[in-house]
């Protein structure tokens, strides 16, 4: 029997009140190496929340259930320790940091993640070799290293950004909130490529996303529909298919 | 030669007796004594009714409020040493200018064939140089730089010839002396190109008291990058006057002190005249400090910028008050103002004044402060990268900050920044 990488048990969070409004009612979900998870839902039904509440997000109240990442319970983390341990959140909305250049943010993460793992920190020189070989996977300008983070990037820079911190973080599992959102197609390709060069037996990615049209290119192993805070079906990538047919009121009711 | 056009006071004071206190004008008496320079002479009386008429600052007086008025007074009331004989090293032919001052005397310097060194005592003091500074010195809207004017042992001059690119590096250091007062005029003449380093060393007791005024003809270009002592009580006053298509670019760079305060007059007295004015501190423990700027479009399509940030950390305070005055017919001037302030500790302190005074009506003008702490989505973006709490702080007070920094070239950025990071460090932001 295999290990799970990422088990989710029973999660309940909330965005504290008055008056309280609980978001996540419940959901248990398990990643085993080399999956690929797509979770796809209606709009408000808590999708963009879960990966917020696995990454530590602040405004989030947790009030119930476990995230085991390697047996360790997420939860009990600090959101930079999470990260550290392997968990990488991948942004709906990227955040512009004026002032950073993308090159050192990038470079202070990996040696970050780097000191972890027990690995040697990587040096400015060495760091920009693993930088622009990442760089050339997915297409991107050299000119987006000394940019500050995400300033003045498009929407599909942005995400090709993200897709570049997870390649350079080698990140245990992914969760990527709704990267195809605002892509146009190729920029969709390109992401899409990106993630899954990123795909290995031993790592496991969770795609949360509103269309069934990023399915088309990064093939899931499974598909959840998420309504109303919890997980109403799952089921293979044909799940996702019927969805964009049938729209989401036949599972939701 | 082209005289720099006067311009009067932006701010006109309410009507007050002006207290000339006693010590101070016995030491401007003797000054004038030790000195049978009718030049001098007439230029220390301008800059002492300058005075008279300013007064000794007092925190009620509304651009010092926020500046500790017993520090301001007890500095600015300090014995005036005696004028001595002092020794001077010199050398022309130099590749740069460079004056360094001990304790406000002329130690050494060294200057460039082509670059004029004229000290206002001298009989052979270009006449036109002598109107225009004494001029301006008359209409002086800053007290502590008009007693500087009055009090400076020596004031110079500098002047650059039309077309002639240079550098130069004025160093004060002032380990001992309880007193200084600097007097420093800059003539720029048409497209000369002059990159002004400004720096002080002074003692934990010292007292620097300095003014410098720089007059552009029309095409000069002047890049004046200062840096404020990590110690001392320091009182810095630079007055910029631009004319046709003159470009200024000022960064100043503070860890603040005891008493740090740096007061920008910057007039744009033709049109195409620009001026891009930028400062960076990091402030902890119980340093202050403190900018004034007054800019003034006295013209219609010049372009004034002013991006002020400081970063807060313990029990230290900063203060800018900041006011763009655009006068009637400046049309089509673009102004834009900017003052922002990180607080990194309950007790620290920021004061923003930013104030916009316009009398013309097609004008491009925006003002604003922030005081803030960090931006937390930044905060978190930064953490969900495996950034701990305090890297993720000293990264983003740099980024702050950086944006101030920009328009030093490299090696001067870097070393700005090594500067800031040493007071963030101690003050535990990073």
């Amino acid at each position: 029997m295999t290990t799970p990488l990422l088990q989710i048990t029973d999660l309940r969070a909330s965005l504290p009140g008055p008056p309280q409004v609980e978001i996540l009612k419940g959901i248990s979900l398990t990643i085993n190496p080399g999956e690929v998870h797509a979770i796809m839902g209606p709009n408000g039904s808590g999708k963009s929340t879960l990966s917020k509440v696995a990454a530590g997000h602040p405004d989030y109240e947790v009030t119930g259930g476990t995230i085991l990442l390697g047996g360790e319970n997420l939860l009990d983390l600090e959101p930079d320790a999470r990260a550290r341990k392997g968990l990488f959140m991948g942004f709906q909305y990227p955040v512009e940091i004026p002032g950073v250049s993308n090159a050192e943010f990038l470079r202070i993460a990996a040696n970050a993640r780097r000191k972890e793992r027990g690995e040697e920190e990587l040096d400015p020189f060495d760091f920009q070799e693993l930088l622009t070989e990442k760089m050339k996977v997915l297409d991107m300008d050299a000119r987006f290293k000394e940019r500050g983070v995400n300033q003045g990037f498009s929407g599909g820079e942005k995400k090709r950004n993200e897709i570049l911190q997870m390649a350079i973080l080698e990140p245990t599992v992914a969760i990527l909130d709704e990267t195809d959102s605002g892509l146009d197609v190729d920029a969709l390709r390109i992401v899409s490529a990106g993630i899954n060069a990123l795909r290995r037996p031993d790592n496991g990615v969770l795609l949360i996303t509103h269309y069934q049209r990023l399915l088309d290119y990064v093939q899931p192993d499974f598909v959840h529909i998420l309504a109303h805070g919890k997980i109403l079906k799952s089921g293979g990538k044909d799940l996702a298919l019927e969805v964009e047919t049938r729209g989401y009121d036949w599972i939701t009711g | 030669m082209t005289t720099p056009t006067a311009t009067s006071p932006v701010n006109m004071r309410d009507a007050r007796v002006p207290e000339v206190p006693e010590a101070l004008s016995t030491a401007a008496d003797a000054l004038r004594a030790a000195s049978p320079s009718p030049a001098l002479q007439s230029f220390r009386a301008a800059a002492w009714s300058a005075f008279a008429r300013l007064g000794l600052p007092e925190t009620k007086h509304e651009d010092f409020s926020y500046v500790s008025a017993a520090d301001l007074k007890s500095s600015l009331l300090r014995p005036v040493a005696p004028p001595a004989a002092a020794m001077v090293e010199g050398s022309v032919g130099s590749a740069a200018v460079a004056l360094d001052f001990t304790d406000g005397n002329l130690a050494s310097f060294t200057v460039p064939d082509n670059v004029g060194l004229h000290a206002l005592a001298e009989e052979d003091f270009p006449a036109a140089l002598r109107t225009a500074w004494t001029t301006l010195v008359e209409h002086e809207i800053d007290a502590p730089a008009a007693l500087a004017w009055a009090l400076a042992r020596q004031p110079l001059a500098v002047t650059v010839p039309r077309d002639l690119k240079t550098t130069v590096r004025v160093h004060a250091l002032q380990k001992d002396a309880a007193r200084a007062d600097l007097a420093l005029f800059f003539r720029l003449e048409a497209n000369a190109d002059a990159e002004v380093v400004l720096e002080a060393d002074l003692g934990a007791d010292a007292f620097a008291n300095a003014a410098l005024a720089f007059s552009l003809a029309p095409g000069a270009r002047l890049r004046v990058l200062q840096a404020d002592a990590a110690e001392g009580l320091q009182l810095l006053k630079l007055r910029f006057d631009l004319e046709q298509d003159a470009r200024v670019e000022f960064l100043s760079v503070s860890t603040g002190s005891r008493l740090a305060r740096l007061a920008l007059e910057a007039n744009l007295n033709a049109p195409g005249a620009q001026v891009d004015l930028r400062g960076a501190a990091a402030v902890n423990e119980t340093n202050r400090v403190h900018r004034h700027l007054r800019i003034r479009h006295a013209a219609p399509h010049c372009t004034s910028n002013q991006l002020f940030k400081a970063v807060v950390l313990g029990t230290a305070r900063s203060s800018v008050d900041g006011t763009v005055t655009v006068d009637r017919g400046a049309q089509q001037t673009d102004a834009r103002q900017l003052l922002q302030h990180q607080l990194l500790s309950a007790e620290a302190r920021a004061d923003a004044k930013p104030r916009l005074l316009i009398h013309a009506d097609d004008v491009k003008c925006s003002h604003g402060a922030t005081v803030g702490k960090t931006d937390p989505a930044q905060f978190f973006y930064l953490r969900s990268r495996g950034l701990t709490p305090a890297a993720a702080n000293a990264l983003l007070t740099q980024a702050f900050l950086g944006e101030a920094l920009d328009l030093a070239p490299d090696g001067a950025r870097s070393a700005a920044w090594a500067t800031l990071a040493s007071a963030l460090h101690a003050g535990g932001a990073a």
